[in-house]
């Protein structure tokens, strides 16, 4: 498959059987590998009432199997000097091995247990809940994550994955039990809900070999797209709140509104939109502005989640409270008049540029390269994604960016979410 | 264990009339190139009154000199796909750019308007003050800063270590232009830094560039030799932080030697199979290591805390070994500061085991693999360990040191270091009794 020039990202795709998908690119420079499962049994899968069921099933995963307990996993795993991490999503739950090559073979096999085998032992549940529970206090008390946490109650309605965080509720982890955690996994964990991802120092033929023996049997669950289980969200009015919290000297901002589908048609311009608003040169307009001219923040920027279910577009800053009013003033002025004018025509070719530019950089790393690798598989953009990015990006015009900004960021429906001190 | 690299010579170095040291490394897989250009001031180099200001330096230098203006050196990397950014630290103050190989000049040219060139005008710095003060205010928000920056202030009675990087809010709202600048200009010098690249060039083409590029800056005064010693600590300090929070956090602190003492390799091993490996030379490597490692098993297994770490760093005076831990729920801090220097005891006893001592130096040797994968990740670690260890073929030998380290080397570094005349221990206790607002 041809690339963009340099970007080195030839990935191939293998459907098994089963509907398990591997995908594999091969990359030499480092003697390492990165193998990563990609389980469509993130927090998006949750019903009302089980919020954080798919955190802690995620977690539970590495804590015991049929084959291995917690403690010789942990042995093995630091043996091999290799990293394991479990990440929960709304759409997916990532469980990703970073090892030495030589180490390939054991690492997909260890994957295979935890996503196959794991026993949920009680009383590692037990030790785990004690764990979160602390990591939830600490949320509770850092003002980015109130902020956005306030932020989503607003601008989702509350029957929508995204109007939470994807971690869960500490009411509803306190009383999970391993039968809610096993019957979880039973419905969402299978071959067909999976993509596994082999990234680095390993060939095609070793990879694949490696899978078909570790997963061909591995028996299929039913199959429900994620982005069906989205209801559409109406878009929610235009509102402020904030959120006091003792001892606290910054205040953490969120800005948004919920947009669009990764699928839908916008979704490159208004992307593009992004690069220019809260990214390119110093975090775009908004850190130029409020950074740089007016010395207001120590960070300013924003970004576009396209996803399933109409994902967001947020603006983030870090802000002293006797700043707030003048810095949401210029965040607001400053959307406005990307509204009204649009990019410039130098701003629409370096943007092109810098887009571009950047890819060779984006794919050096193997985690760099597996995450272009996971978008292209997760919306389907097919394996010439890399080929036709160029042809898509300098396709688009001044207007079309202009005119996406105007359809998605109704300036009506902007929620905006502030946590920090009480304002004198 | 041999650290591997992609090309049979590891790097070259030399130097300009001028004093400025080039180090450069051909990776030539892909058409990118990093470069670093690394200063030997930070918050050593700093005294009460102007605590903060190499960093402030350091955000001044991104506002325009010579030739570009304000926000051209973002702009013109940002608009060629580039990433660029810089970090004060302690030992040092780095800058560095990542972009496309055919675009080295410009990096070239943006490090050689750094260093002579910069303004820093008034109306500049003023209006990065509040970005500083904002900054610090980010990280006041959080409990584990206010501990750290309390514990650091009683480790020491007079090395500038005690200061830290950011500064206290009183010196950033009074520090004037003028002590920017005279920071600027006393420490920025081409006899003051090195210039470290690496990614797909030819070298000698390379090193056409820079001469030309660097020839032209004098060298300067050089600056003073930092002459502080400290004196010994005779006895445990202890420190209490009382401020609102979501739980206890506990740390505890040892004085432990600079990089160029020969302990560093044991000292490194020692933290790694209390808390985990992490590499010492580079940024990066892997996640979720670490939990056959004695602190996780005795702290997080043993549910006293939901986090714990130790760190031992490679500066160039004698730093810290520390031990940060997160307390779970209920748990008061005197359970988890035991539970930690019993750990500690058990090495100084009965020393590490030889199964456990080969899987702490594979995870050392895997997380030095995995740190050096990419261009600016080997820039670093070329220029950290020149910094650091005053010779960049560390980025090598060190590394390989770990690999000789003994038991008995491990529980004597323990022994000399982890004493408790030599600890600082704070306990960060929620005021709220951890209830959130």
């Amino acid at each position: 498959m041809a690339t963009v020039a340099g970007s080195a990202l030839r990935p191939e795709r293998f459907p098994f059987k089963n509907g398990l998908v591997l995908l594999h690119n091969r990359a030499a420079s480092n003697p390492s590998v990165v193998v990563r499962a990609l389980v469509r049994a993130g927090a998006s899968r949750e019903t009302p009432g089980d919020h954080g069921v798919a955190g802690m099933t995620g977690r539970m995963l590495r804590q015991g199997t049929v084959h291995i307990s917690k403690l010789e996993l942990a042995e093995e795993l630091d043996g091999m000097g290799a990293g394991l991490s479990v990440d929960i999503g709304y759409g997916l739950v990532v469980i990703s091995i970073k090892c030495l090559t030589g180490d390939f073979r054991r690492a997909l096999q260890i994957i295979s247990e935890l996503l196959r085998r794991p026993t949920f032992p009680a009383e590692e549940l037990e030790r785990l809940r004690g764990q979160v529970l602390t990591d939830l206090k600490e949320m509770d008390d850092n003002t980015r994550v109130v902020a956005e946490r306030t932020w989503r109650e607003l601008a989702y309605p509350s029957t929508h994955p995204y109007s939470r965080l994807s971690v869960g509720s500490a009411e509803i982890i306190e009383r999970l039990d391993r039968d809610e955690l096993n019957a979880f996994h039973e419905a969402w964990y299978g071959p067909n809900q999976t993509t596994l991802m082999v990234v680095g120092d390993v060939e095609f033929d070793v990879a694949a070999e490696a899978s078909e023996n570790l997963f061909g049997e591995w028996p299929g669950v039913r199959i429900e797209r994620v982005e069906a289980s989205l209801p559409a969200s109406d878009l929610p009015p235009r509102e402020q709140r904030q959120v006091d919290m003792t001892g606290k000297t910054q205040a953490d901002v969120v800005v948004g509104l919920p947009t669009l589908d990764r699928s839908a048609p916008d979704y490159y311009a208004l992307s593009f939109g992004n690069h220019i608003l809260g990214r390119m040169y110093f975090m775009g307009r908004f850190g130029q502005k409020v950074r740089d001219e007016q010395g207001l923040a120590y960070y300013a920027y924003s970004e576009l989640h396209g996803s399933y279910g109409r994902g967001p577009w947020l603006m983030r800053a870090g802000i002293n409270p006797r700043n707030l009013d003048k810095a949401l003033d210029s965040i607001y002025f400053e959307l406005q008049r990307f509204l009204n004018d649009g990019p410039t025509e130098a701003e629409q070719e370096d943007g092109v540029r810098s887009l571009l530019g950047s890819l060779p950089r984006q794919l050096e790393t193997n985690e760099g390269a597996a995450a272009v690798m996971a978008e292209i598989e997760l919306y389907e953009l097919g394996l010439d994604y890399l080929e036709r990015y160029s042809t898509i990006v300098r396709s688009l015009t001044r207007e079309q960016v202009t005119e996406a900004a105007r359809r998605w960021l109704v300036p009506e429906h902007l929620v905006t979410a502030i946590a920090g001190p009480p304002r004198a | 264990m041999a650290v591997p690299t992609t090309a049979a010579s590891s790097f070259s170095q030399t130097a300009l009339d001028n004093g400025l040291r080039v180090i450069l490394r051909e990776v030539r897989e892909r058409p990118l190139v990093g470069v670093w250009m690394w200063y030997r001031v930070g918050g050593r180099n700093e005294l009460p009154g102007t605590t903060g200001v190499s960093h402030w330096v350091e955000h001044m230098l991104f506002k325009g000199g010579k030739r570009f203006g304000k926000g051209e050196i973002t702009k013109e990397i940002s608009r060629r796909g580039g990433a660029l950014n810089a970090f004060t630290w302690i030992d040092c103050t780095a800058y560095f750019e990542t972009l496309p190989s055919n675009e080295v000049d410009l990096a070239l040219a943006i490090e050689s308007d750094r260093i002579y060139d910069t303004r820093i005008e008034p109306e500049e710095a003023e209006a990065e003050r509040t970005v500083v003060i904002s900054e610090r205010e980010g990280s006041e928000n959080y409990p584990e800063f206010w501990l750290r920056e309390e514990v650091q202030a009683v480790v020491w009675r007079e090395h500038p270590y005690r200061l830290g990087v950011i500064g206290p809010k009183s010196d950033l709202r009074a520090m004037t232009r003028e002590d920017l600048y005279a920071q600027y200009k006393s420490y920025y010098m081409t006899n003051n830094a090195t210039l470290v690249v690496v990614g797909d060039f030819s070298t000698n083409e390379l090193l056409d560039k820079i001469h030309k590029e660097f020839d032209k800056h004098p060298a300067g005064t050089p600056p003073p030799e930092l002459n502080i010693e400290e004196q010994p600590q005779t006895g445990e300090r202890r420190v209490v932080v009382r401020r609102p929070g979501p739980t206890h956090y506990v740390m505890l602190a040892y004085h432990a030697p600079a990089a160029s003492n020969p302990d560093a390799a044991p000292l490194v091993v020692l933290n790694s199979v209390l808390g985990g490996a992490s590499s010492p030379i580079a940024w990066g490597g892997a996640r979720g290591l670490g939990r056959s490692s004695r602190l996780y098993r005795a702290l997080v297994d043993g549910e006293i805390a939901s986090g714990v770490s130790a760190g031992y760093e490679l500066t160039l005076d004698p730093y810290l070994f520390a031990f940060d831990a997160t307390l779970r729920d209920g748990v008061e801090p005197a359970r988890a500061e035991t539970a930690i220097l019993n750990e500690i005891e058990r090495i100084q006893r009965e020393g590490v085991p030889e199964d456990e001592l080969a899987r702490t130096k594979r995870q050392l040797h895997a997380q030095v693999v995995y740190s050096l994968e990419g261009v600016t990740n080997q820039g670093f670690a070329l220029g950290f360990m020149n910094l650091v260890a005053k010779d960049p073929a560390a980025w090598q030998t060190f590394p390989e040191a770990l690999q000789l380290v003994t038991s008995d080397d491990i529980q004597r570094v323990a022994k000399t270091y982890l004493v408790d005349d030599q600890r600082t221990t704070g306990w960060f206790i929620p005021t709220n009794n951890g209830a959130v607002s």
